[in-house]
């Protein structure tokens, strides 16, 4: 009954993704394709922080540092190396995982609020690099006119939708194995994880390269659909819409953070009328989210799903 | 033959004296309790062993090797279990979920297996899918015993293991002790419940502000003067 139940959950998701899917090519709604592209960025941006945050523990404030440098790196070895656009994201891969790994090596001494503070600094110091080596970063101003994915959107569409389900379905894999739950133990309880072998140091450290890893993907991706990249990619503005996709969407779940960008996204396009209220807006519904639904719309939607699931008393 | 070889330990926290050169081994299958009033440094002791904090001065030696140097999960991995007084499981994973996380050499089957073995053992396999975080404070602590046990310890350090927890949980857990004892297993036992340490240890080690004051079988512990003295303050 139960498998039967959860393979009716993975059909009815996957003719929702289906549909969203073929949705661009039906109606050919450009603007709404152009959100959605931005959405899936952001999306493999809040799953890959979950799995430093909502599964490890560690309360990083550098990962939109982290998401710059990739697309800098990547719009870098556009411009200087003549490298392809879809290579270039790759190297903003690779680029997150290695300051991932400095990061989470430097890191490891400091905890909760002290962490916070560290990366928050990594974030500034970021800001501060980019503008003062405007030669190369183009300052405030950025890097323009860098070679793009592709002139048409759909195409983009497609590969950060791919980009994104493949972050999703990675990351999930990740967590669910026992890598995963070593991770989630040592959130928990760090000295509880030691006395039974786990090694807190890699596993922090591991969780630090992958979303990074993922992060700086997210930075390749940007990179190479804007055509641009300047500083204000470190602006404040992008990590607080971050933690309000990790807040809103349900974090520990990957699946949350990245239906978190749907939410923040779409809420902000269509409350463009009410300006600078619209970050005020989304704050009062993150405490507000949660207040009533701690598991943010993850929970929720699973709360939902199991719904029928309880009805029967059919529990796990 | 002599398992647990601790010299000379030593631990200040800012100039107080936490652990004072303090001195003990732990021999094979043998059970070893140590008592002494609150802050007498024998948490911390444990804590030194399991390299949880670091120690100041001294040595500490594992079957004759020295593992001043290793750090907290290489000790537990070379064979020193540990469990605490206030238990450190992991609250938002399974009951399952917490046995899955001790890393153990076994394939999948074998791990799924030993883990069901011991949840049975501990009498909790029908709460295997109940969060961790939902059990009750004994239930708790037998989790955290059964845990540790997939590692299979040939030390296991004990942290107020009766604390907190029915008379009918601590009977089982002495029966559990007891048993692995007979296994070759070897404990070091922190407690205040007076009645079960003195009937569980082969030996008992006293400890008061830091040092070691007394150390002997339970009987010569029951009679010395000083530990009298100590408890009772006269």
């Amino acid at each position: 009954m139960k498998k039967m139940w959860n393979h009716s959950v993975l059909i009815l998701a996957i003719l929702i993704l289906l549909i969203y899917a073929v949705y661009p090519v039906v109606t050919g709604d450009s603007y709404l394709i152009r959100v959605f592209i931005l959405i899936h960025i952001f999306a493999i941006l809040a799953a890959s922080m979950d799995i430093i945050v909502g599964y490890t523990g560690q309360l990083t404030a550098g990962h939109t540092a982290i998401w710059g440098w990739g697309a800098f790196f990547g719009a870098w070895s556009i411009v200087y190396l003549n490298i392809p656009p879809v290579l270039a994201i790759i190297i903003g891969g690779v680029v997150g995982a290695l300051l991932g790994l400095g990061i989470g090596i430097l890191c490891l001494r400091f905890r909760y609020l002290l962490l916070t503070l560290v990366t928050f600094a990594i974030l500034i110091l970021s800001y501060a690099l980019a503008r003062q080596f405007a030669s190369i970063t183009g300052g405030e101003l950025g890097i323009h006119g860098i070679p793009v994915l592709s002139t048409n959107r759909i195409i983009v569409f497609y590969i950060s939708l791919f980009v994104l389900i493949a972050t999703i379905v990675s990351l999930k894999l990740i967590g669910r194995s026992e890598i995963g739950m070593r991770m989630r133990a040592i959130k928990d309880n760090e000295e509880g994880a030691k006395v039974l072998g786990v090694d807190v140091v890699k596993y922090k450290v591991m969780a630090s390269v992958i979303g990074s890893f993922f992060a700086g993907v997210a930075g390749g991706l940007y990179t190479t659909y804007m055509g641009s990249v300047g500083a204000s990619i470190f602006f404040l503005d992008h990590l607080l819409r971050l933690i309000l996709m990790w807040g809103i969407g349900g974090g520990g779940t990957i699946i949350g953070p990245a239906l978190g960008a749907y939410v923040v996204i779409l809420l902000g396009e269509y409350l463009r009328f009410i300006e600078e209220y619209r970050l005020i807006l989304l704050g009062i519904a993150l405490i507000v989210i949660l207040r009533v639904f701690p598991a943010g719309v993850y929970g929720v939607l699973e709360k939902i799903l199991s719904y029928p699931k309880r009805l029967r008393g059919d529990h796990k | 033959m002599t398992l647990l070889q601790v010299e000379d330990l030593v631990k200040r926290f800012e100039g107080v004296i936490a652990v004072d050169h303090v001195s003990f081994s732990v021999d094979e299958s043998e059970i070893v309790g140590i008592i002494g009033p609150n802050g007498s440094g024998k948490t911390t002791t444990l804590n030194l062993i399991s390299k949880l904090i670091e120690f100041d001065e001294g040595e500490m030696y594992f079957k004759g090797h020295s593992f001043s140097k290793l750090k907290a999960h290489e000790i537990a991995l070379m064979g020193i279990g540990r469990t605490f007084q206030i238990t450190r499981l992991f609250r938002s994973l399974t009951v399952l979920e917490n046995m899955f996380v001790p890393v153990i050499e076994a394939s999948k089957e074998k791990k799924h297996k030993e883990a069901l073995e011991w949840l049975n053992f501990v009498g909790l396999s029908h709460l295997k899918d109940e969060l961790a975080g939902n059990l009750s404070g004994g239930q708790q602590k037998l989790l955290e015993i059964a845990r540790v046990m997939v590692m299979e310890p040939v030390l296991l350090l004990m942290d107020e293991p009766f604390a907190g927890v029915h008379h009918s949980i601590v009977s089982k857990i002495v029966e559990l002790i007891n048993k692995l004892r007979e296994e070759g297993k070897s404990f070091l036992i922190v407690s205040h419940d007076m009645h079960t340490i003195f009937g569980l240890c082969d030996r008992m080690i006293v400890m008061n502000e830091g040092k070691k004051i007394a150390e002997g079988d339970p009987e010569e512990i029951r009679r010395d003067k000083e530990i009298i003295r100590v408890y009772l303050g006269v």
